[in-house]
């Protein structure tokens, strides 16, 4: 390209070929011919209006970044923690078996202000709610029937002078508490509102201090910090640390993966979907309310230890091979054996039951002498030593080696499924009901969900004002506002205490994964991804390699013609 | 051979055409695996002609039979009735060239100059009634004083021949139309070319580029590059104005080197083309770079397919082997170009000062 506008001058340059200049004398070229003039400026006039004419619109029309309008405020305000006051009001529902109507209702309004208020509150400004209702004898809940009901007492009052024992028994599958109270114990019937009161603090205590613990340090608890503080005691604290550091963040989806890796190349079967159904499936089936769960299962044979441990040694005295702690964060040959990677939507929690080979069996862990162990946030592995009896030579039958059993896949399951409640971030008390330690769960989960889309949401807020060049499409508008829609709603359920999903409705945890999945996408949206690492800087790496050596002869025609035009046209004026 | 010789004298053209034609034909009759073999050589198949890949794109199936053979014939086509003086038929030929690839519509304002001085040559001529019939051009038209006010007007008989592609074009799109089942071949067509949605290499300046840049600024830099060829178009027209053929020219060899899917066919179309300029071979030989040019060009023919295979089959190499070759290739092309340009540029001024003639030149 340079030729040609350079060459627009070529003609003139040819005039050297005149006769050689003599000595020093300097030579001035002949005035060059107006035409030959006119032609130049033309053609350094059309490569000019090429590029103001059709580049520099088409440069503003391709480089102009598109920014939807995002109600910034908004997610702003629930970044800090404003735009919801969360509130968890634990609805409890309580019969008296033998009362009236008129009693039971008088003693759950002195459990309302007990659980309440007063000085024996919570100190966090009502944020944990404890409406009590009574319900008649055919669990007919006369009021708030769209409230999840988070416990139900049946309190046995024994009248018999003889009773003086106070009891509690929790039912396994479902929210409920039986209290049977001896009204000939000291205190008598003044003594059973504290009492009953009582009872239900302790019960859901794990569970606000779980709360606490999640909203502690984050905008939503700023007002109550202080109350938060004084409701943790360290030891609570440093056992939630350990529960939430095992536990897969939040996720709509778990892929639970069984697998057995096999040393040698026996047992080469095992009766997997046998022992999944009897010992995994109640507990998935349980979980059902909080997530999806898909499983797969495989077998590997001829699975060999990563080579970057140092392997088990042999311990003469106990006749056991060892394995060293330091190397069990390297016994999983991440490198050969198929273990999926928890890549895409939802985790893959990964179970390894690993059957070490005849010759180093029994392997146990040197430090405990235990045969399993729990990988935080990717799963959990076990280790089957083969039984002994059966490599004596006169005991086994052919399946007996080669296929483990549903009875020899027992304890490993059991194990497996008490670290899949682990791993999932399933609390641990109260121990005798699943369904209490679920609801907690549920509670937990629409919490952390809540928390963990408004900070997105902060961030993205944050994000779009920091670079003002950052294209914003409507896709992520569009996100936003159904992440925001969400979020109002989960809040409402939550204000309100419906935390499953109903037909109308999707319940406070429904609507809080849906604001954090829209959250996240609009967080992550690939054609924002790439320029928020774009800085304006690197433009100039990518105009100037092509556009300047194009645009440096341009300009340099440009300047040179308007000067000689600019000087032409002050001599015509002077003469 | 005496026959063949009378033969050849009497009906030149209709001896060449045969010819070609039969080369082609017996080629693709005597070695019935050649296109196969064709289609896979990078420096020739590019999307916009390939059989083998426009089965992604669907229209293009019906247009990339003619597109790469009719596009340089209806160039050359165009060229020459444009030598003729006859600016419908010209204009037709660039529009049914644009239609099938796009580019050549760039040819349209050289031609249409080439034209313009034809059509003034012969009004001159018919106005001097001393010369014969004046059916063949005199070349050495330089020195025929001209009748100013005989000529067509440059406006007129440039918005007429502008008319008249766009009527040709419109003709074409309509007929396009009738025998293809919807409009979706206009996307199909133009937006290959003008979006480079294929990145397999080629012989191109195109492929590397934009497998390089990022995607914000793609549209950007496509822009750049189209409106880089486009810019040539006009100013070649103004610095030639005396010799429009050496324009015109000079335009299709900007394209064959610019081009988005270049390849070694549009090349060789321009430098047969360049034939077209014979009378300036001994200027560019004498003094400029045509051996140096030459033998860069062996050399990237040479080297293109060896370091191509090595890197899409052996993968001994990687790409910047392959696109550093085809740089050479393009440069040995641009070296013939601007020694054609020098050459031309020489030639006029040699015309007007006999006397410089064979003269070094010296920067002052």
């Amino acid at each position: 390209m340079e030729t040609s506008s350079a060459d627009g001058g070529g003609t003139p340059g040819l005039e050297g070929t005149r006769p050689r200049p003599s000595g020093n004398a300097t030579l001035t070229p002949p005035p060059e011919p107006s035409s030959a003039l006119f032609t130049r400026r033309s053609i350094v006039l059309s490569f000019w209006a090429i590029v103001l004419c059709l580049g520099l619109p088409h440069w503003l029309w391709t480089t102009s970044t598109y920014r939807a309008t995002l109600p910034l405020s908004t997610m702003n305000d629930w970044a800090e923690g404003k735009a919801c006051d969360l509130r968890f009001p634990f609805p409890i529902h309580l019969r008296v078996p033998g009362w009236t109507l008129g009693e039971e209702e008088e003693l759950a309004g002195k459990l309302r202000v007990l659980l309440h208020g007063g000085k024996g509150g919570d100190g966090l400004g009502g944020m944990f709610d404890f409406p009590v209702h009574v319900v008649d004898s055919n669990d007919a809940y006369p009021l708030q029937a769209d409230m999840d009901e988070a416990l139900k007492v049946v309190l046995h009052v024994n009248e018999a002078p003889n009773a003086h024992e106070h009891t509690s028994s929790l039912e396994p599958w479902e929210p409920t508490v039986h209290l049977s109270y001896g009204l000939s114990r000291a205190g008598g019937r003044d003594g059973l509102p504290p009492w009953v009161a009582a009872q239900i603090r302790e019960l859901f205590k794990p569970q606000q201090e779980a709360l606490a613990y999640l909203l502690n340090g984050t905008p939503f608890a700023a007002t109550k910090h202080e109350g938060m503080r004084a409701m943790m005691s360290r030891e609570s604290e440093a056992k939630l640390d350990a529960r939430s550091t095992r536990a897969f963040k939040p996720s709509t989806t778990y892929h639970l993966s069984f697998s057995l890796f096999v040393s040698g190349n026996e047992p080469s079967a095992w009766a997997i979907e046998d022992a999944l159904g009897v010992y995994v499936k109640p507990l998935i089936d349980a979980l059902s309310g909080i997530a999806n769960f898909t499983v797969t299962t495989q077998v590997q044979l001829r699975a060999s230890f990563s080579p970057s441990i140092a392997g088990p040694t042999y311990d003469e005295a106990s006749g056991e091979w060892k394995l060293r702690k330091e190397g069990l964060s390297g016994f999983v040959n991440a490198a050969e054996w198929p273990l999926s990677p928890s890549v895409g939507e939802g985790s893959t929690i990964n179970f390894v039951l690993y059957v070490p080979a005849q010759g180093q069996s029994p392997l146990v862990i040197a430090e405990t002498g235990g045969t399993g162990w729990l990988v935080p946030q990717w799963g959990s592995v076990a280790i089957l030593n083969p039984n002994p009896r059966s490599s004596q030579p006169q005991s086994p039958t052919a399946t007996a080696l080669t296929t483990l059993t549903a009875a020899d896949l027992e304890p490993v399951m059991l194990t497996f499924a008490e670290q899949l409640t682990s791993l999932i971030g399933l609390p641990s008390s109260p121990t005798g009901s699943l369904a209490l330690r679920l609801a907690a769960l549920q509670r937990e989960r629409t919490a952390s969900l809540l928390l963990s889309s408004s900070s997105t949401l902060g961030a993205l807020s944050r994000l779009v004002h920091k670079l003002p060049n950052i294209p914003i499409p409507d896709t992520v508008a569009t996100s936003v506002s159904t992440s925001l829609q969400h979020l109002e709603l989960a809040c409402q359920d939550l204000r309100t205490g419906r935390y499953s999903k109903t037909a109308g409705d999707l319940g406070a945890l429904g609507h809080a994964q849906a604001a954090n999945e829209a959250s996240e996408k609009a967080f992550f949206e690939p054609s924002m991804v790439g320029q928020v690492y774009f800085p304006d800087e690197h433009k100039v790496a990518v105009y100037v390699p092509l556009l300047g050596p194009m645009g440096v002869p341009l300009v340099l025609a440009g300047v040179k013609e308007l000067l000689g035009w600019y000087r032409g046209r002050g001599k015509v004026k002077g003469a | 051979m005496e026959a063949l010789t009378k033969v050849y004298r009497d009906q030149p053209k209709t001896v060449l055409f045969t010819a070609a034609a039969a080369i082609r034909i017996l080629a693709a009759l005597l070695f019935p695996a050649l296109p196969d073999l064709l289609t896979l050589r990078a420096e020739l198949s590019t999307p916009v002609n390939s059989f083998k890949r426009s089965e992604t794109v669907q229209y293009r199936k019906v247009y990339s039979s003619m597109s790469e053979d009719s596009t340089h014939t209806m160039a050359a086509y165009s060229t020459s009735h444009a030598c003729q003086a006859q600016a419908t038929t010209a204009a037709f030929a660039v529009a049914l060239a644009g239609h099938t690839s796009l580019h050549p519509v760039m040819l349209l304002p050289p031609i249409g100059l080439l034209c313009y001085d034809r059509v003034c040559v012969q009004s001159a001529e018919k106005g001097q009634t001393s010369e014969t019939d004046g059916a063949i051009a005199d070349s050495t038209k330089t020195n025929v004083a001209v009748d100013l006010r005989s000529q067509p007007q440059p406006l007129q008989f440039g918005l007429r021949f502008v008319a008249t592609f766009i009527c040709a074009e419109a003709f074409l799109f309509g007929f396009s139309r009738l025998i293809l089942p919807s409009w979706r071949f206009i996307p199909s067509i133009y937006m290959t070319l003008l979006e480079l949605p294929d990145l397999t290499p080629n012989a191109g300046l195109w492929w590397y580029f934009f497998i390089e840049m990022f995607d914000a600024f793609r549209s950007f830099f496509l822009g750049v590059f189209w409106l880089h060829m486009l810019s040539y178009s006009v100013p070649f027209c103004l610095r030639f104005q005396r010799q429009p053929l050496a324009a015109v020219v000079l335009m299709m060899g900007i394209i064959a080197v610019f081009e988005p899917y270049a390849n070694a066919g549009d090349a060789g179309a321009w430098l047969s083309c360049l034939c077209l300029l014979g009378h300036l071979f001994e200027l560019t030989s004498l003094h400029r770079y045509t051996f140096p040019a030459i033998a860069t060009l062996l050399y990237s023919t040479l080297l293109g397919p060896a370091f191509h295979h090595l890197w899409i089959y052996a993968g001994s190499g990687n790409a910047n082997f392959f696109y550093a070759i085809t740089l050479v290739w393009s440069l040995a092309l641009l070296i013939l170009l601007t020694d054609t340009v020098y050459a031309a540029l020489r030639d006029e001024w040699e015309a007007e000062r006999p006397e410089g003639k064979g003269k070094e030149i010296r920067q002052m």
